[in-house]
C-alpha cells in the first residue's frame, strides 16, 4: 500500500497509538473529577496543552481543545463575529467548507461577506486583501494553507495591515493544512485566533485545537459544564488530547525537506506524461501537496485505477470528492478541473514509493486510452 | 396484557384449490423473516393469520417485519382479553383507545364466531361505542367513512380488540416463492431495485446480475449496488448477486464499433449475458428497469433492438410505462432511493456516446455490431462471472 492521500488524513504515529492505549489503561478519570484519578487526567490534559502551545510558539493558556480543524473554524469565526459591532467580513473564496459554510451563515444573518477570488496559481494576492479591509470590518479570516493545491497564502503579512486599518477587527488563520508541515507563528505574524488540527500530523481524529491570543475575547458557541475556559464546554477528550499532544512533539522540520525531494520528483516525472497540466505553480507552495490534472482522464477513473493499484490519492478534497468537483480548481479556472488528482505526502512516504507510482501512473494513463 | 398480531391476506383468497397451498408458503415466509425464536404460535382461520408473539418478543418490531412480507394486505396489532364484557369494556376500551389520540371520527364493528356469547354484534359495538366515547370525548362516531375502524372479535377462548387504520396496509401481492425465479439487471440506479421489488411483489424470487467496470466505476458503487440488492432482500429474502467484470467489453466496443451505436451493442451484449446467466441458475426471465423513452436508449425501437438477442426466456420490464416520480415514489416507499441517488459512477453512464441514435434499426446495428465478435466477449464475460449472497439488512 502506498498512502499520498495525507491531507485528507494521516496514518496515526505507533507513539501515538501507544500514548492513547496507555491513557484508556491506566487513567480514564474525568479532569474534573476531584479524586486522584481525575488529577491524573487533569495533568495529562495540562502537558498535552503544554507540548501544543510548544509546537506554535505561544503560551499554554491561549491553546483551547477543540473536536478539530471544523469545530476550531466554527467556534472561531461565530464567536468573533458575534462580538464585535460592525458587519464587514474578509474571506476568500478557496476556504475549507468549515469556513464557508459559516461565512453562509453569517451572511444570512446580515453580514457582509466579501470573499477575494485567487489568482491561477492558487494564492490570494496580498494586496487585493489589503485593498479590501476598510476601518469597519471586524474580521478577517484566511486559511494559511490550501488543502486542495498547497498554496500558501500571504498570512505573515496581513496582520499588520489588519490592526492599523481595522485595530479592533479580529484576524483568524485556518492553519490545518500547514501545522506541523511549515513554520506557523500567530504571534511573530499578529494573528487573534488559529485552527489546527491533530489528524493532519499523525494525531487521532476528533481532536484538535484553537489558538486564542491573550486578551481576546470571544463569544462561546458551545454551552455546557464551562470546560477550557467556557469556550468548549464537553468532557475533554482526554486520550485525543494525549496522542495530539505526542503527535505536536513529533512535528520534525527535517519532514517537509523530505516531502519536497518527493514531490519534485514526482512533478517532474508525471508532468512528462501527455496532456498532463500542473494545478498551482505559486512563488510559495507546501512540499506536502502536489495537484496535477491527467488529461481527459476524469479524476475518479485514475483514483480507481490507483486505488486497485494500492495506490491512494485524492480527487480534488476527500470531503467533497464523489458529490460535486472542487470549489478551489473552478475558482482557480484551472483547465482541467474534472481530471485532477492530488498527491499529499507525510513523514512515511519514501523515495522508492514517488517512483513506484510516477510509472503506476504513467503505466494508467497510457493504459485508459479515453 | 396479551397482545397478538393479525394478518390478512389479499389475492390468495381467490386462489381455488390451490389455496391452501399459497396459505402454508406465506406462514412459511413469516416464519423466515420474523425468526422462528420470536413465535411462540401461529396459525390460521377463516382468512387470517394469528401470530402470537415469544414472551420476550416485542411485537411493533414484529410488525415491522411484516410490512415487508409480500401476500399480506392488513397487519394488525390486537389486545387479547377474556370473554367476559365488564372486561372488554374497561381494559379493552382503554387499551384501545391508546390508538385513538388525534383522531376525529371512528365506528365499531364487532364480530362472534362463539355464538353461544351472550350478546350480539350489534349490542357489542354500540357498548363499546359508548366505553369509547366516555373516554374520548372530542371522537364522534361516523358510520359512512370513519377514519379508524375499532373491531371486537369474539373467538372461541378469548376476545380480540384492535382498531385499523392507514397504518395497517401490507405490501400486498404473492408470496415468494410462489412463482418461480428471475433475474433482474441491477445498475445502481433508482429504476432497476424498483423493477426487481414490482416482480418480486407477484411471489416471484430473484436473482440479479450487475455489470462492473473497474476502473471506469469505483469499489464503492459495487457497495452501493450490494446495499441496494440488500434492502430488497429485506423484502424477498436472500438472494444471489452475480457480479460480471464488463471493462474489457466496453473497450472492445467502444474502440471498434461507431460511437452513436456504443450504448445499444453494450446493452445487447449485456442481455445475452445476463439470459446465459439466468439461464445456468434455473431463472425462468429477466427484469430491467426500462421505463419507455426515459433515454435514448429506452425509445422503442431501441428496446426492440436490445430485446432480439433474447433467444428463450421473456424480459419483464414493469416500468415500462411508469413516469419517473412516480417510480421514484415507489423507491421511497421501499427504501431504495436514499442509496440510488449516492454519486458513485455506474456501468451505464460510463463511455456514454455524446449523441446516441434514437431511432435505431436492427440492419444497422447487426452491422455495427459485426466489428466485434459477440459470442467471444459474451462468453469470456460469463465464465469470469463472481457472486456473491445477498442477505437483508438486519
Amino acid at each position: 500500500m502506498i498512502y499520498f492521500d495525507n491531507s485528507a488524513t494521516t496514518p496515526p504515529a505507533s507513539e501515538v497509538v501507544e500514548t492513547i492505549t496507555e491513557y484508556m489503561k491506566t487513567s480514564f478519570g474525568n479532569p474534573s473529577s476531584r479524586h486522584a484519578l481525575g488529577l491524573r487526567a487533569e495533568k495529562i490534559v495540562t502537558e498535552a496543552r503544554k507540548k501544543v502551545a510548544a509546537a506554535l510558539s505561544c503560551t499554554p493558556d491561549e491553546i483551547y481543545f477543540t473536536s478539530g480543524g471544523t469545530e476550531s473554524d466554527n467556534i472561531a469565526i461565530l464567536g468573533a463575529a458575534n462580538i464585535k459591532k460592525g458587519k464587514r467580513i474578509i474571506t476568500t473564496s478557496v476556504e475549507h467548507p468549515a469556513v464557508l459554510r459559516c461565512m453562509d451563515y453569517l451572511e444570512s444573518q446580515g453580514f457582509q461577506v466579501i470573499r477575494i477570488k485567487p489568482q491561477k496559481d492558487g494564492t490570494v494576492k496580498f494586496t487585493d486583501i489589503a485593498d479590501a479591509i476598510t476601518p469597519d470590518t471586524v474580521l478577517l479570516s484566511i486559511m494559511h494553507v490550501n488543502n486542495e493545491t498547497g498554496a500558501v497564502m500571504p498570512i505573515s503579512k496581513i496582520g499588520t495591515v489588519l490592526k492599523r486599518i481595522a485595530p479592533r477587527a479580529l484576524f483568524h488563520v485556518d492553519a490545518v493544512q500547514s501545522f506541523g508541515h511549515i513554520p506557523v507563528k500567530p504571534v511573530a505574524w499578529g494573528i487573534d485566533l488559529l485552527s489546527v488540527s491533530s489528524h493532519k500530523i499523525h494525531g487521532p481524529k476528533g481532536i484538535g485545537a484553537l489558538y486564542i491570543r491573550k486578551g481576546v475575547t470571544l463569544k462561546p458557541t458551545v454551552f455546557g459544564g464551562g470546560q477550557e475556559k467556557n469556550i468548549r464546554s464537553g468532557t475533554e477528550n482526554v486520550g485525543a488530547i494525549a496522542g495530539f499532544g505526542k503527535a505536536c512533539e513529533l512535528i520534525n522540520p527535517q519532514d517537509s525537506i523530505r516531502a519536497l525531494e518527493i514531490k519534485n520528483f514526482l512533478k517532474e516525472n508525471l508532468l512528462k506524461i501527455n496532456g498532463s497540466v500542473y494545478n498551482g505553480g505559486g512563488q510559495d507552495e507546501s512540499p506536502f501537496v502536489l495537484n496535477i490534472s491527467f488529461g481527459k482522464i476524469r479524476s475518479e477513473i485514475m483514483l480507481n485505477a490507483l486505488s486497485n493499484e494500492g495506490i491512494y490519492v485524492s480527487s480534488g478534497s476527500a470531503c467533497a470528492s464523489g458529490s460535486h468537483g472542487s470549489h478551489v480548481l473552478s475558482e482557480m479556472n484551472v483547465p482541467l478541473p474534472d481530471s485532477a488528482i492530488r498527491f499529499s505526502f507525510s513523514r512515511y512516504n519514501t523515495m522508492d514509493e514517488a517512483k513506484l507510482v510516477a510509472e503506476k501512473v504513467t503505466q494508467i494513463a497510457k493504459n485508459l486510452r479515453v | 396484557m396479551k397482545e397478538i398480531i393479525l394478518v390478512k391476506y389479499g389475492e390468495i383468497i381467490l386462489k381455488g384449490l390451490n389455496r391452501s397451498k399459497f396459505e402454508d408458503l406465506l406462514i412459511r415466509n413469516i416464519k423466515k423473516v420474523v425468526g422462528k425464536e420470536n413465535i411462540a404460535s401461529i396459525k390460521k382461520a377463516q382468512a387470517v393469520i394469528y401470530i402470537d408473539p415469544a414472551p420476550h418478543t416485542d411485537a411493533d418490531a414484529v410488525v415491522e417485519r411484516l410490512r415487508k412480507v409480500f401476500g399480506i394486505i392488513f397487519i394488525a396489532k390486537a389486545g387479547v382479553f377474556p370473554k367476559d364484557m365488564d372486561v372488554i369494556l374497561s381494559e379493552g376500551a382503554d387499551y384501545v383507545c391508546e390508538n385513538l389520540y388525534g383522531v376525529n371520527t371512528f365506528k365499531v364493528e364487532a364480530k362472534r364466531s362463539d355464538k353461544k356469547f351472550p350478546l350480539g354484534s350489534p349490542e357489542i359495538s354500540r357498548e363499546m361505542g359508548g366505553a369509547i366515547l366516555s373516554r374520548m370525548h372530542k371522537l364522534k362516531v361516523q358510520v359512512q367513512n370513519p377514519e379508524v375502524v375499532v373491531r371486537v372479535e369474539i373467538r372461541d377462548s378469548e376476545a380480540y380488540v384492535y382498531s385499523t387504520g392507514a397504518r395497517c396496509a401490507g405490501p400486498g401481492g404473492m408470496p415468494t416463492g410462489s412463482s418461480g425465479k428471475a433475474t433482474i439487471l441491477l445498475s445502481g440506479g433508482i429504476d432497476s431495485p424498483v423493477a426487481a421489488w414490482m416482480i418480486a411483489k407477484r411471489g416471484v424470487e430473484l436473482d440479479a446480475v450487475h455489470f462492473f467496470s473497474p476502473p471506469y466505476t469505483s469499489e464503492r458503487a459495487k457497495e452501493k449496488v450490494i446495499e441496494l440488492a440488500r434492502i430488497v432482500a429485506g423484502y424477498t429474502g436472500r438472494f444471489n448477486l452475480y457480479i460480471v467484470p464488463f471493462t474489457e467489453q466496453q473497450l472492445a466496443i467502444r474502440d471498434n464499433c461507431p460511437e452513436d451505436h456504443l450504448t445499444l451493442i453494450m446493452r445487447r451484449m449485456m442481455m445475452m449475458t445476463a439470459e446465459r446467466i439466468a439461464l445456468k441458475n434455473n431463472s425462468l426471465a429477466l427484469i430491467t428497469g426500462e421505463s419507455l423513452g426515459q433515454v435514448a436508449s429506452q425509445t422503442i425501437q431501441a428496446l426492440g433492438v436490445t430485446n432480439e438477442v433474447m433467444t428463450t426466456i421473456p424480459v419483464f420490464r414493469p416500468l415500462i410505462g411508469m413516469d419517473k416520480n412516480e417510480i421514484v415514489d415507489i423507491a421511497r416507499v421501499i427504501g431504495t432511493f436514499e442509496t440510488s441517488i449516492l454519486p458513485y459512477e455506474d456501468c451505464c453512464t460510463v463511455f456514454t456516446p455524446k449523441h446516441p441514435t434514437t431511432k435505431p434499426t436492427l440492419e444497422k446495428i447487426m452491422k455495427s455490431q459485426s466489428k466485434i465478435d459477440m459470442e467471444y466477449w459474451v462468453n469470456k464475460a460469463v465464465s469470469e462471472t463472481d457472486w456473491v449472497l445477498i442477505e437483508p439488512n438486519a
